[in-house]
């Protein structure tokens, strides 16, 4: 169990990165959304105790993140991946995962064999094991950061777009994976690619300039879109109307839109992507009216 | 007209190309060269060398910042420049283009302020002790950077190179004749003059020599990448 | 401790595929080659000169080389006997020229490996910035002076591997080239003058280059540290290294060209090597506390 409250950063030079947030988060799988500069980085390397926030309160599983003891214990169970993830170059994907074992206080040389062992088939990479970091392809860093993030068996998960340069078929893969150990564990799960949220959390927030402005189930935020959701075929939608795609078909180019574009336009069934631009849109115009 | 063309067409970062020469080590090169020339010290005495400071600390500073000029594992956007239609051996070209004017110019003052001390050899005389060394340098310095994709080996290179050129010079030279060849601080009184001569030629062609390497090297965007060695799957 | 030995491990390896470490050692082995050579033109003149002086029932002899290379022996008279320093005598002059070479040949290619050492290793921590791998550190529960002690020790203990197996190298070539030696006081030498002077260089470039976030910004500040590094090496060479008067006079801090006439019979006290080495330990903990002061006034910011 997480807890924020009144959570704020500001960094140097008088960002506002946070500003008030406060959260609570379960057990299970926690999906963070929100355009580029919502604090989704910030809120996730606090939780990590990698940032100290400038205002508030953050525990995690009761300890205070505030107290060099409490993210102590934290990062005793935390398994993070960060969005630009670092490897060495000159060390094979074993001796990277068993000196990051090492480092997360894994002593028994057995069980680090065995944990790593079974992560490096989990992430499909046992063939490349011994090959240098410095030849994987994007993917396979990326996969061996999911590996690194999973030793210890971490009871917090803290994943910044874990699926960014995986193959359609690992990402589900992955997803998958995430799912099933939710089940005992908080996994909280930043990501652009809303469908990863939809197809695997049952809990999320959407951020926007450092606070929270959707908070609850995905099906809860497709219903915010609902009825505001048109698909339009032939004339290109007026300016004022927010378009989600544009599709080249036989009969013509189909848009899609949220808004209400009236004329022949067809309702059309709300996605998670369309509830959270519904949402954003929302937003938009509720600051401008301010 | 080709060459104004080609100009054109590839505009050069003249300015990321003096923020890559920097301010800090030319600065204290120059208060090293002028303090010791200011000072009336032309035949300046480091410990127990006979050569004045142009020659001494002019090739080091400038073997080490031609090392730290292009380094393919220290050049984070090495991906994107290999992407651009301008070839990768401009940026090279226009970041040893900075630092030969830095230098050349902290080099020309300091040859003119020689000039106006007691004993002074010609301007021509003065260019030729610290000429050639120096595009040893550069070439040498740029070359292992760019071959071992660390400037730190370069910079490494250099230091070793500078400083056993200079104790080779009063220790080895008198044993091994032969190696007036390739000395850097050789004086005209220890050799004849045609062995002088032959030594500075040589010295500016292993400079020309190992930058024309360097530029080889980075023609070749595989190895540039670092992908030469294994395949990512 | 499990940590530890996984940084130093870990580290390790990654110095040695870097080729920092070997290509430092293989320098290091080369400057006492070429040395090695200068000297021995130098070293002429020790050949020539008195091999031992012995004391037998009252009369002292000497044994000496001269101009043609043959050996005499000859007794000396009481007074001539007199003027001998007490350490000459029962000497094997010989094997302490054989020495002295070593020594002569060591304190110069020290400088060689302090000034090398400050740009191979001045990138060791900045490279964990590069690379983008220091947010993975700080989410291990690994705490920041572990880090910094791990990377110094890795860096020890590399250095101290390489400078063991140089010194091996070193003293068969001695053995080899001319014969027996004394090994206590080059030993000594090595283990007060060579091996506190590269672990204390090691340590400032590392603390000192801890900040900055490129090799390149790293590599620059390193520069700066080569006369800082320049001046601690003769500052121990004219303190420490005539560590070996402890064994015998006659292994006082031989300069090039020193031929046993002008050795310098000056003892030295056990005391003023301790002091030096306390001075040492002093300057030790202040860098390290300048350095950790620096690392909290960054994390603070």
């Amino acid at each position: 169990m997480i807890e924020i409250e009144n959570l704020s950063k500001t960094y140097r030079g008088g960002v506002k990165a946070l500003s008030n947030l406060t959260l609570n988060i379960d057990t299970g799988m926690f999906g963070l959304v929100g355009p580029n500069g919502a604090g989704k980085t910030t809120l996730m390397r606090i939780l990590a105790g990698l940032l100290r926030p400038s205002g508030g309160r953050v525990t995690a599983f009761g300890h205070d993140l505030a107290t060099y003891a409490g993210r102590h214990t934290v990062k005793m169970n935390l398994g993070y991946l960060p969005q630009e993830l670092g490897l060495y170059p000159n060390l094979n994907a074993y001796e990277f995962l068993d000196y990051m074992a090492i480092l997360k206080g894994i002593t028994d040389a057995g069980e680090r064999k065995r944990q790593i062992g079974n992560l490096l088939e989990t992430v499909r990479l046992t063939d490349s094991a011994k090959r240098p970091l410095k030849t994987y392809s994007g993917g396979m860093k990326r996969r061996i950061g999911i590996a690194q993030a999973l030793l210890g068996h971490p009871r917090l998960l803290i994943v910044d777009e874990p699926t960014a340069g995986l193959d359609p078929e690992e990402r589900v893969r992955f997803r998958n994976l995430l799912a099933d150990m939710a089940v005992e564990r908080t996994i909280i799960l930043s990501t652009h690619i809303v469908e990863d949220i939809s197809q695997s959390c049952n809990d999320l927030a959407v951020m926007r300039a450092g606070t929270v402005v959707f908070r609850g189930a995905p099906a809860d935020l497709i219903q915010r879109a609902r009825g505001h959701v048109w698909t339009l075929t032939g004339q290109r939608p007026a300016e004022s109307l927010t378009l989600v795609s544009t599709l080249h078909l036989q009969q013509g180019v189909q848009y899609r839109v949220l808004g209400d574009p009236g004329g022949d336009a067809l309702p059309a069934e709300p996605t998670l992507e369309d509830g959270y631009m519904w949402l954003m849109q929302s937003a938009e115009l509720s600051k401008t009216a301010k | 007209m080709k060459g104004k063309a080609i100009l054109n067409h590839w505009q050069l970062a003249w300015r990321r190309g003096f923020r890559s020469v920097g301010w800090f080590l030319p600065l204290i090169g120059a208060g090293i060269i002028f303090g010791a020339i200011l000072t009336s010290l032309g035949g300046f005495q480091i410990a127990f060398l006979r050569f004045n400071a142009l020659e001494v600390v002019l090739p080091l500073f400038v073997g080490v910042q031609a090392a730290l000029l292009f380094a393919p594992d220290d050049e984070p956007p090495l991906e994107l420049m290999l992407a651009k239609p301008r070839p990768l051996p401009w940026v090279l070209f226009e970041r040893t283009a900075a630092l030969i004017v830095i230098y050349g110019l902290i080099a020309g003052v300091a040859s003119l302020l020689v000039l106006t001390l007691p004993n002074a050899e010609s301007l021509a005389q003065t260019f030729v002790r610290w000429l050639p060394p120096t595009i040893g340098m550069i070439g040498i310095g740029v070359w292992i950077s760019v071959s071992s994709r660390k400037a730190s080996s370069g910079v490494f290179a250099a230091v070793m190179l500078c400083g056993a050129m200079a104790v080779g010079q009063t220790v080895l030279l008198p044993r091994y004749e032969f190696m007036s060849w390739v000395m850097f601080y050789v004086q005209p009184w220890d050799v004849s003059a045609e062995r002088y001569l032959a030594n500075r030629l040589i010295l500016t062609l292993i400079g020309l020599l190992t930058f024309a390497s360097a530029l080889g090297l980075l023609r070749d965007s595989e190895r540039m990448l670092g992908t030469n060695q294994a395949v990512a799957q | 401790m499990n940590q530890l030995r996984g940084i130093i491990r870990y580290e390790l390896l990654m110095s040695w595929r870097r080729r920092a470490l070997p290509m430092l050692m293989l320098t290091f082995l080369a400057a006492l080659v070429l040395i090695g050579l200068m000297i021995e033109q130098v070293s002429a003149t020790v050949d020539r000169g008195v091999i031992s002086v012995q004391v037998q029932d009252g009369v002292t002899t000497i044994t000496q080389r001269i101009e043609d290379g043959s050996i005499i022996e000859e007794p000396l008279d009481a007074e001539a006997a007199s003027r001998l320093p007490p350490w000459m005598i029962g000497l094997d002059l010989s094997q302490a020229a054989n020495t002295i070479r070593g020594i002569n040949v060591l304190i110069p290619a020290l400088m060689v490996l302090v000034v090398g050492s400050i740009p191979l290793l001045s990138d060791v921590i900045p490279l964990d910035r590069q690379y983008r791998i220091r947010e993975l550190l700080d989410a291990t529960p690994l705490h920041r002076s572990l880090y910094l002690i791990g990377k110094v020790l890795s860096v020890w203990v590399g250095l101290l591997i390489g400078l063991a197996l140089c010194f091996g190298i070193f003293q068969s070539v001695l053995y080899l080239r001319y014969g027996a030696y004394d090994l206590l006081p080059l030993l000594l030498d090595w283990l007060v003058f060579a091996i506190p002077l590269t672990l204390m260089t090691s340590f400032g470039t590392l603390l000192f280059t801890s900040w900055a976030g490129t090799r390149r910004v790293g590599l620059l500040v390193g520069i700066g540290l080569i006369p800082v590094g320049v001046y601690l090496y003769f500052v121990s060479a004219m303190t420490l290294s005539g560590v070996g008067r402890l064994v015998n006079p006659v292994y006082g801090f031989g300069t090039m060209g020193a031929s046993l006439n002008g050795i310098n019979d000056q003892t030295i006290a056990l005391e003023s090597v301790i002091g030096m080495l306390l001075i040492y330990a002093v300057a030790f903990a202040a860098v390290w506390m300048f350095g950790w002061g620096v690392a909290r006034w960054r994390e603070a910011r």
